[in-house]
C-alpha cells in the first residue's frame, strides 16, 4: 500500500492510493492527483542524510572541488558521513523550492528515503529490514556555494526551509520486494539528467541501520535519506524537477525565484 | 582556521542538531558509551521559541520567546571539526534539560552567568554576555534561512575550555540572572552496561 498526507477541502487527511494519478481519502472520497495538496507523508523528528554514499556522486563533487577539498571527498569511505536535518526543511509533491539570493550552484540529490518503523538500538544489519516501515523518495536540495568547512555540509546548505521534497508516498516496506536494487532517476524539464540505482550504494539499507544504530537509538518515523548518485546539475527559478525512485513515486518540485518578506 | 580544510573562520552561525534520542530531564542519568572514558560538560542557555519565527528582525527577536532552559550539550571531546558531530554528540541522553522559566520573569536576558559543578565543585564560570552572536542577532540569523516553530529549542553555545566528566560524577549546571538563580540542572554519569 502506498500513504500520502493531503489537504482536501480546507482539512488535512490520510490517503491511500487508488490508482496512478488516484488517491482515496480515509472517509472514502476519491481524487485525482491534481485536486488536493500533498504534504511530506509522514512528520519525521529525526532526520538522517548520507553525503557521498555513491562514488561515482563523490567523484563528480571532487572534480569541481579545489585539490585539496577534492583529496577528501576522494578518500576511501570507511565510515558513513551523515548529517542531520531539521522537519522545517521538509515540503510535499508538487511543492516550491525557492532559489536563495546568492545561490551560485544549487542542485537537487534524489535519494531513497527508508522509513523506520521500531524502535531499536544495536541493530544487526542480519535483521535490520524488521524495522523499516517503508520507503519514500527525498530530493535533498543543496546550495554548494554556501558549504562553509565547519560540521559540513552546514545547515544553512542543507536544512533550509523548503529545501527537501519528500513523497508522494510512503510505500509499506513488504511493497518493495528487494529496496537495493531500484532505479532512481531525475528530470530537469523533461530532459534526464540523473541516473543511477540504489545497488550502487558504498553503504547500503541494512548497513546504515546498523551503524546508526550502534550508537544512537532509532526511533519510530525517523528517516535515513540514503544519498544520491552522480548526476548534479544547477537548477533555476521556473525549472520542473522530477525525482522517481523505481516502484517508490515520482517527486514533482518546482524552484522559485527567492522572495522578500513584506514587513 | 585559516588553513585546509576549514580555509577562513566560519561567516554563518556554526549549527548543529541534539535529536530526541539525546533528550533527558534533570535527574536522569548521562550514559557514558561502553569504551568512552569521560565527557564534555557543554553547559549552555536554550531559548526556547513560543511562536513561529521567519526571517525575523533582530530588534523584534525577544518576542518570539517563550522562555529558557538551562542545557547540557554533552560531547565526546574531538579535535576535527570538518564534518557533523553525530556521534560525539548524538549519543541517547547527550542533551539533559532542565524546566522552562517563563521569559517574563528574565530581567536582562542578554546577561546569563553559567556555572558547572561537578560533584558539588565549581569546576566553570561564564556568562551569555561572551556570546559570539548575542541572542537577538543569533535568532535573526538562523530564521533566515529555518523557520522556528513554537516548542523549538536553540541553544546558544558553550563556553570554552569545558570541564570533563567519568562514570559516577554528579553534573550539575546553574544558570542566574542578576543574582538570581534560575534553576539548576542535575545528572548523573553512568557507565553504559553493554548485554
Amino acid at each position: 500500500m502506498k500513504h500520502a498526507r493531503v489537504a482536501y477541502g480546507g482539512a488535512l487527511h490520510q490517503a491511500i492510493m487508488l490508482a496512478d494519478g488516484v488517491l482515496k481519502l480515509e472517509d472514502g472520497r476519491v481524487l485525482t492527483e491534481d485536486q488536493v495538496v500533498w504534504l511530506p507523508p509522514l512528520q519525521p523528528q529525526t532526520i538522517f542524510a548520507l553525503a557521498l554514499n555513491y562514488a561515482d556522486h563523490a567523484k563528480e563533487l571532487a572534480e569541481k572541488s579545489s585539490k585539496e577539498t577534492g583529496s577528501f571527498l576522494k578518500a576511501p569511505v570507511v565510515e558513513p558521513v551523515i548529517f542531520l536535518k531539521a522537519p522545517n526543511t521538509l515540503i510535499g509533491h508538487q511543492g516550491f523550492t525557492k532559489r536563495p539570493e546568492g545561490a551560485e550552484f544549487m542542485h537537487y540529490e534524489c535519494e531513497l528515503g527508508v522509513v523506520i518503523g521500531r524502535a531499536g538500538k544495536r541493530i544487526s544489519r542480519t535483521n535490520a529490514i524488521d524495522y523499516v516501515a517503508g520507503y519514500t523518495v527525498v530530493n535533498d536540495y543543496a546550495i554548494r556555494n554556501f558549504l562553509e568547512g565547519y560540521y559540513r555540509p552546514n545547515l544553512r546548505v542543507k536544512s533550509r526551509d523548503t529545501c527537501t521534497p519528500i513523497g508522494p508516498w510512503l510505500v509499506d516496506r513488504d511493497d518493495i520486494a528487494d529496496p537495493m536494487n531500484l532505479a532512481l532517476t531525475t528530470h530537469v524539464n523533461g530532459v534526464l539528467t540523473q541516473e543511477g540505482n540504489t545497488k550502487d550504494m558504498i553503504h547500503d539499507i541494512s548497513a546504515l541501520i546498523e551503524y546508526i544504530s550502534e550508537f544512537m537509538s532509532l526511533n519510530p518515523g525517523d528517516v535515513i535519506m540514503t544519498g544520491t548518485p552522480k548526476g548534479s546539475v544547477d537548477v533555476f527559478p521556473g525549472d520542473k524537477v522530477i525525482c522517481e525512485v523505481e516502484g517508490i513515486g515520482k517527486l514533482v518540485n518546482t524552484i522559485v525565484a527567492d522572495w522578500q518578506v513584506i514587513t | 582556521m585559516n588553513q585546509e580544510p576549514h580555509n577562513k573562520p566560519p561567516l554563518f552561525p556554526v549549527l548543529y542538531i541534539k535529536p530526541v534520542n539525546t533528550w533527558r530531564k534533570s535527574g536522569e542519568p548521562i550514559i557514558l558509551p561502553a569504551g568512552i572514558q569521560e565527557i564534555e560538560i557543554g553547559a549552555t542557555l536554550g531559548i526556547v521559541i513560543g511562536k513561529t519565527a521567519v526571517q525575523i528582525e533582530e530588534a523584534a527577536a525577544f518576542s518570539y520567546i517563550q522562555g529558557y532552559l538551562i542545557a547540557n550539550d554533552v560531547t565526546i571531546a574531538h579535535e576535527k571539526i570538518l564534518r557533523p558531530p553525530i556521534k560525539q554528540k548524538c549519543r541517547d541522553s547527550f542533551c539533559p534539560m532542565s524546566e522552562v522559566v517563563v521569559a517574563s520573569d528574565i530581567k536582562n536576558p542578554n546577561d546569563f552567568h553559567i556555572s558547572i559543578y561537578i560533584n558539588d565543585e565549581l569546576k566553570l564560570q561564564n556568562s551569555t554576555k561572551n556570546l559570539v552572536r548575542p541572542i537577538a542577532k543569533l535568532l535573526a540569523d538562523i530564521t533566515k534561512f529555518m523557520t522556528l516553530n513554537g516548542g523549538d529549542v536553540v541553544l546558544v553555545g558553550t563556553p570554552e575550555n569545558l570541564p570533563l566528566a567519568q562514570a559516577g560524577d554528579k553534573v550539575s549546571i546553574e544558570i542566574s540572572c542578576e543574582g538570581k538563580s534560575i534553576g539548576r540542572l542535575v545528572n548523573f554519569v553512568q557507565q553504559e552496561s553493554v548485554s
